[in-house]
């Protein structure tokens, strides 16, 4: 226990029990999320109400559904198609690494990278040492690797960020505008 | 939303949380709503210090008490059923920050010498309420970790792992933590002082 600390220890000590009665709501908003009120029949009976009081044909719903889908596939369209890939190779040494992880971060911030800098996707690193990270927005963006923690490399090697720094702030950032990127990144081997 | 006229609601109070999970688990409202009773104002405790004020503390037990009803069945029945809520608890709120949190990687902080005019009185005059709102009052990766580690105990290694970062990482961000409430109390210690100069005029 570290009770060396006189403020570790208050705070500690302060909130060993601490206790306090939540705000109202909670309980009802859990029980709508956890039990949500099964109405099956009343799509059919709105929608058979909509028919019947707009006088609009069956005909015209169909083409008003397939409107709607045209709309959706355009939307889904145009939200993809501007995504790129990042691709690469991790290595531990001048071997390709065994497994491992990638992580993406990206960045949102002009000025101090690392400080606006959030979890974006991750990827397994495979046997070859290959890892991909498919329909990337255009951004900016950090990336780390890490060996799995009892693997061989893990025992020499450090994690490390692109394209081989252990501490973010001065990593490189990798920027994607219209193009797909294929990279290296190398782990950091450990002082002995 | 709950109706007390319903037989299977107006069944009698259980202390037993045994028998009140597997009364949640056969789909029981009024089990689940004595279970809600029973462990929300220690959980809401838990939201209030790692949420930065109430609405987020809310978001996080609201999540966290979905996650526990969905995953109940999880539950093996040994060991301690609050210990293993208030993991969940935890959990929820470490991902409730590691989807919003913007962490200041690996920045090292120096020490200048924060010990300077603090009093011991100082800490204990402090209630519990004014810790919570020096705890609140602290960036959110500072007030992760230092929750994590001062009070649930996590090793820095852990607190690494669970949060994607360097155990370095969790190390200066705890240090960070530890000089902004040294800072705080120091500024709380000016204002008791001021306060009682007032007084006695």
């Amino acid at each position: 226990m570290k009770e060396n600390d006189p403020i570790e220890h208050k705070f500690r000590q302060s909130f060993s029990n601490f206790e306090e009665e939540p705000p109202s709501g909670v309980w009802e908003n859990l029980q709508k999320e956890l039990h949500p009120p099964l109405q099956p029949g009343n799509i059919w009976i709105r929608t058979a109400a909509f028919f019947h009081l707009t006088g609009k044909s069956v005909v015209y719903s169909i083409a008003l559904g397939g409107a709607a889908l045209g709309f959706f596939v355009s939307v889904a369209y145009l939200a993809l198609r501007d995504r790129h890939t990042i691709r690469g190779h991790a290595y531990s040494g001048n071997v390709r690494l065994h497994n491992g992880s990638a992580e993406l971060f990206e960045v949102a911030d002009n000025t101090i990278p690392w400080d606006s800098a959030t979890h974006y996707r991750s990827a397994i690193i495979d046997n070859y040492g290959h890892f991909r990270f498919a329909k990337i927005r255009p951004g900016k963006y950090m990336l780390r690797i890490a060996p799995d923690r009892n693997s061989e490399p893990a025992k020499n090697f450090l994690p490390a960020w692109y394209e081989q720094c252990e501490d973010a702030d001065s990593c490189k950032l990798i920027i994607i505008s219209n193009q797909d990127i294929s990279l290296e990144v190398h782990l950091i081997p450990k002082i002995k | 939303m709950l109706n007390f006229t319903d037989s299977k609601i107006c069944q009698p109070l259980s202390d037993n949380y045994d028998d009140l999970i597997s009364r949640c688990l056969n789909g029981e409202v009024a089990a689940e709503y004595q279970l809600y009773h029973r462990i929300v104002p220690k959980m809401y405790g838990i939201c209030l210090r790692y949420g930065g004020n109430e609405t987020e503390a809310k978001d996080i037990l609201q999540n966290g008490f979905m996650l526990l009803f969905r995953h109940l069945n999880q539950f093996r029945f040994e060991g301690s059923f609050e210990g293993w809520v208030q993991r969940i608890f935890v959990t929820t709120a470490v991902n409730y920050y590691r989807k919003n949190l913007k962490f200041r990687w690996a920045v090292e902080y120096t020490d200048s010498g924060e010990d300077k005019g603090l009093k011991e009185d100082a800490l204990s005059a402090l209630s519990t309420k004014d810790l919570l709102s020096i705890i609140q009052g602290l960036p959110g990766g500072c007030r992760v970790i230092f929750n994590m580690h001062v009070i649930e105990n996590y090793e820095h290694k852990e607190i690494a792992g669970m949060l994607g970062i360097s155990t370095g990482n969790s190390k200066s961000q705890l240090h960070r933590a530890k000089i902004l409430i040294k800072q705080r109390l120091q500024e709380m210690e000016k204002e008791r002082c001021l306060i009682m100069l007032h007084e006695r005029k």
